[in-house]
């Protein structure tokens, strides 16, 4: 089953004057079960890819399928119900809510969804409990790591049970140790739920733990 | 959700403690200026309202149908009879509390040396002395030399300071009053001056003598009085005893006719006026104040938290939910900054009035006063629902901006 379909996938974008080719065609298929790195050095488009997968872009040509349905001409509304429903999102630096404790921020998609309240709590014990934070629920972002952090980005974008996850270089903000670590647990999540992973990156030792590696440059896949 | 976004927008309110305070304290400065302005203004409106009914209007006077149209060419034409009866009339009224007659009539004075014309009153001096007092204020009509009429005098009159200026008299001086009877007739008084009165209207102190009604009716000839002058209980009360007189004349078939204060106190209505429109224009500098403050605040704030707004929007709020958080957070600011505006104005206003501003005369009239701070429920809701327009309307703006961006733009935004 095919999760992700990409095809002709162009994007580009004015700097001023000057247009940036940020992907010139790309077209990838992405499955049930995978754990996909993008690789390829700095402007190379992966963020450009992830953004445009995670439908918080939109491209110049070409078209998207999440889970079997094209995104094109969806309206903004129907685009953050389907982010809602199906996908979640780690990023490099984190974006907790800074007022909102861990607990609440992992709580924050499901009350989006209108969950029930123990339902709901549930939930978020067993996304914290799954990155190893149960005990931190009432912290602050402030008051954690930039490894707990990452790992409650990683509890919340767990928590609605999505297909697909996407984390654009969710180690380049930690060192080595702790992002491997982060990496552990987001292939651990991979490999008991199921959930798809697509994460970008530029470090070879997390490519590592890749199960496909997609290489990007200059906007375009290197066969 | 909504309980959420309340948290969100009231944590968020605190996030940047200095700016937010500095932006309270802009909205409750606002709202304090208003209060205090607002309840100066109030202040001012009654005592003058007050000064003017006790001084001599009254609340409503009453008069035979015509006099008010042609009476000043022809005021004998329209007297009233009887008066006792048509006084037990009105008394029988929900408000009424209190009715004195008068005659007025135009004359001359005379000092042997001078003679000016005058406006005469017939009065009885204690119903004037009851409508003189106002509760907790001065009397509406003050002595300033001599004493005021009693209720045994006959022969006296009491005259008002600009006329005695006029006249060169002072207590104890005799003079003579010269007048046309009802008839036609002319007839003079001997009269002694007892005393030199001032009102808050210094047209009437130029003009205005008073004696008592029984004299006045004998130099006029005449049983009847022109004018019965109405008393309530409270200013407020004017307008619902005026509809039951009205009510009144009208079924018991009576040939009489009335007039409520404010339409004859003609230099009181032009003052609110002036007044009110100042007021409209402090209104709106201070409304724009708020909206400029607020909106610096939330611009600053959409500005900063970008990215913020791109992570709650992948996460899958839609635009109108960011809209609200932040319509949300400029409420939650208009509301906090109205109540403390409210309560810090309320007790400043308390403060000033416990002090009192002592006042320079209005103009047209001749009393020092001491003007406080009269805070009124209206004044206090207005000022709050200024603060909270305006905070709603300063919000709008960034707050769809910050439901516009982009999401991939807001989080690369550093
Ligand atoms: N909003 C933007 N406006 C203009 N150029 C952009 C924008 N976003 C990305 N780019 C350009 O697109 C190219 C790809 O960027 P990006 O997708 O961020 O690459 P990567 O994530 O691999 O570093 C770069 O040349 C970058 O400068
Ligand atoms: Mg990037």
């Amino acid at each position: 089953m095919d999760v992700v379909e990409v095809k002709e996938l162009t994007k580009e974008y004015y700097l001023g004057k000057t247009l940036i080719h940020a992907l010139k065609g790309v077209d990838l298929t992405i499955r049930d079960r995978d754990f996909l790195a993008i690789a390829g050095p700095s402007g190379s488009g992966k963020t450009t890819l992830l953004n445009l997968i995670g439908c918080i872009d939109l491209p110049t040509a070409g078209s998207i399928k999440i889970d079997n349905i094209d995104v094109h001409g969806l309206s903004s509304d129907q685009l953050a119900e389907l982010r809602a429903a199906k996908i979640g999102f780690i990023f490099q630096t984190f974006n907790l809510i800074p007022v909102l404790s861990a607990f609440e921020n992992v709580e924050y998609p499901l009350l989006q969804r209108k969950t029930k309240k123990d339902e709901r709590k549930k939930g978020v014990m067993n996304a914290l409990k799954s990155v190893g934070l149960e005990t931190f629920a009432k912290h602050k972002p402030d008051e954690l790591s930039g490894g707990q952090r990452q790992r409650v980005a990683i509890a919340r974008a767990l928590v609605s049970e999505p297909k697909i996850i996407l984390a654009d270089e969710p180690t380049a903000n930690l060192d080595h140790q702790t992002g491997a670590a982060v990496l552990e647990v987001m292939k651990r999540i991979n490999e008991e739920q199921g959930t798809v992973f697509i994460f970008s990156t530029h470090d070879p030792k997390v490519m590592e733990l890749a199960n496909r590696i997609v290489q990007l440059m200059d906007g375009k896949i290197v066969p | 959700m909504e309980l959420l976004n309340l948290k969100l927008a009231f944590r968020n309110v605190f996030r940047n403690r200095v700016r937010s305070l500095i932006t309270l304290a802009a909205i409750a400065f606002g709202c304090i200026s208003l209060i205090i302005a607002g309840g100066f203004f109030e202040d001012t409106f009654m005592q003058m309202r007050e000064a003017y009914i006790h001084g001599h209007l009254g609340h409503i006077q009453v008069y035979k149908k015509g006099y008010l149209e042609k009476g000043n060419t022809r005021p004998f034409d329209y007297m009233i009879e009887h008066p006792e009866k048509v006084k037990e009339l009105i008394a029988s009224v929900d408000h009424v509390k209190f009715i004195t007659p008068r005659i007025s009539f135009s004359g001359l004075l005379s000092t042997g040396e001078n003679t000016i014309s005058i406006l005469g009153q017939g009065v009885d001096p204690i119903g004037e002395k009851t409508i003189g007092i106002i509760e907790g204020a001065s009397a509406g009509v003050a002595i300033e030399a001599g004493e005021n009429l009693s209720s045994d005098d006959m022969y006296d009159v009491v005259i008002g300071t600009g006329l005695a200026k006029a006249m060169g008299s002072k207590v104890g001086d005799f003079i003579i009053l010269v007048s046309n009877t009802v008839g036609g007739a002319l007839n003079a008084l001997d009269m002694k001056v007892k005393g030199v009165f001032f009102t808050a209207s210094k047209e009437f102190d130029d003009r205005a003598l008073r004696m008592p009604i029984t004299a006045a009716q004998a130099l006029l000839r005449t049983d009847g009085v022109q004018t019965l002058v109405v008393l309530l209980d409270k200013t407020e009360h004017t307008d619902t005893v005026k509809n039951s007189l009205m009510d009144l004349f009208k079924n018991k078939n009576l040939d009489l006719e009335l007039k409520p204060w404010y339409e004859m106190a003609d230099f009181y209505n032009k003052t609110v006026e002036l007044y009110g429109r100042q007021f409209f224009v402090l209104k709106l500098i201070i409304a724009i104040i708020v909206v400029l403050s607020i909106f610096n605040t939330i611009n600053m704030s959409v500005w900063e938290r970008a990215r913020e707004i791109g992570t709650i929007m992948a996460l899958g709020s839609k635009r109108y939910e960011v809209l609200k958080l932040f319509l949300l957070e400029g409420l939650i600011l208009g509301i906090l900054g109205g109540l403390l505006g409210i309560i810090v104005g309320t007790g400043l206003a308390y403060v000033i009035s416990f002090i009192g501003i002592p006042m320079p005369p209005p103009p047209g009239a001749n009393i020092n006063w001491v003007a406080h701070i009269r805070v009124v429920p209206k004044l206090l809701f207005s000022s709050f629902l200024i603060a909270l327009i305006s905070s709603l309307l300063s919000s709008f703006y960034p707050a769809f901006k910050a439901s516009r961006l982009v999401i991939a733009d807001a989080l690369r935004h550093s």
